[in-house]
């Protein structure tokens, strides 16, 4: 990996690795190990905008729209076999996504503030813990640059919900329609 | 089946819209769609959740393209509201939240949808690509140019009229 190429997908990515191809972590984690102490400055910027947008959480839905929901479902089953399909919400083909990594836990959302620890960035080792849940975020400014991240296991509040904590994308992979 | 997959569904309208009813209402309406469906879909064709996305971003781009024919000068006042005003109700961490929001809510869409899907609903970058019909590298700009803007924003930096 050229720092060109780390710039790119440090800008388009952030700081989190999970959000990184997978393809190219590891050359990441040893550019970052062996190349210009530039890099590890552009991570502590980096840092500070994922802290940021960690920071917009979506409450939750509350019950009364999951009964509405709920509610609605019985009648409009029961019609379904003779319902039309409906234009531009056709299923579309399975992607082809190259991971299959769980990131569970890691949505940072208002309902999982992150437990700060060593940004894997920073530091000897890089170390990254494949199937931990791990967020990566910034703790604290940091004057001369100190950022701090996390690096844990349960990412989850006492005010999460279930869907907030097992919702992903990637939790959720495999499963079709007709599983659900 | 609802609980586990409203609460994704309602953060991606509402983070992609910038309005609480109206991503409810997104919401409701995928279900809607969800039942219907329910007898037309084939086992193994799709991801269920692939296909959620693509109906709640429809539906979501259905509102934008309704809000700018319209042309409401009063969007503005139903985006989060900057908080600057108000220090003392607001937590740190809150206002900065409602910070990111506004922003957001400011960004052309398909940067916002870009960085909502890879960001906030941790798709890959393969999979928000493909939801979004377009190339990896092309979403890897949009997420450059969405981040860049975001921090630029959050700065209070001049705006760039980046539209893409």
């Amino acid at each position: 990996m050229t720092p060109e190429r780390f710039h790119v997908l440090l800008d388009a990515c952030g700081t989190d690795l999970r959000r990184w191809p997978e393809a190219e972590r590891d050359a990441a984690r040893e550019l970052l190990a062996t190349g210009p102490s530039a890099l590890r400055a552009a991570c502590a910027e980096a840092a500070l905008l994922d802290r940021s947008l960690e920071a917009y959480e979506v409450i939750g839905p509350d019950a009364a729209l999951i009964e509405r929901i709920a509610a609605a479902a019985p009648a409009l089953a029961t019609d379904a076999a003779s319902s039309e399909p409906i234009a531009g919400a056709a299923p579309s083909a399975e992607s082809d996504r190259a991971s299959s990594e769980p990131i569970a836990g890691a949505l940072p959302s208002a309902a999982s503030p992150a437990r700060r620890a060593r940004p894997w960035w920073q530091g000897a080792g890089f170390f990254w813990p494949r199937a931990g849940w791990a967020l990566t975020g910034l703790a604290g400014a940091i004057a001369g640059a100190m950022v701090v991240s996390v690096v844990l296991g349960d990412a989850g509040p006492a005010a999460a919900t279930d869907w907030q904590k097992r919702a992903t994308a990637f939790t959720d992979r495999g499963v079709d329609w007709s599983e659900e | 089946m609802v609980e586990r997959k409203l609460g994704r569904l309602l953060a991606l309208a509402e983070r992609m819209l910038g309005r609480r009813v109206e991503a409810e209402e997104v919401a409701q309406e995928v279900f809607v769609r969800v039942w219907k469906q329910a007898a037309h879909w084939q086992p193994g064709r799709a991801r269920f959740d692939t296909w959620l996305h693509r109906v709640a971003l429809n539906l979501c781009y259905d509102r934008l393209r309704r809000r700018r024919e319209e042309a409401s000068d009063d969007d503005a006042d139903e985006l989060p509201a900057d908080s600057a005003g108000s220090p003392d109700e607001l937590l740190q961490a809150k206002e900065r939240g409602r910070r990111v929001a506004r922003a957001l809510a400011e960004l052309p869409k398909r940067q916002r949808e870009a960085l909502v899907l890879q960001y906030y609903q941790e798709l890959s970058n393969g999979e928000a690509a493909e939801l979004m019909g377009i190339g990896v590298e092309a979403l890897e700009s949009l997420l450059v140019r969405a981040r860049r803007s975001l921090r630029a924003r959050l700065a209070g930096e001049p705006r760039r009229n980046d539209d893409a």
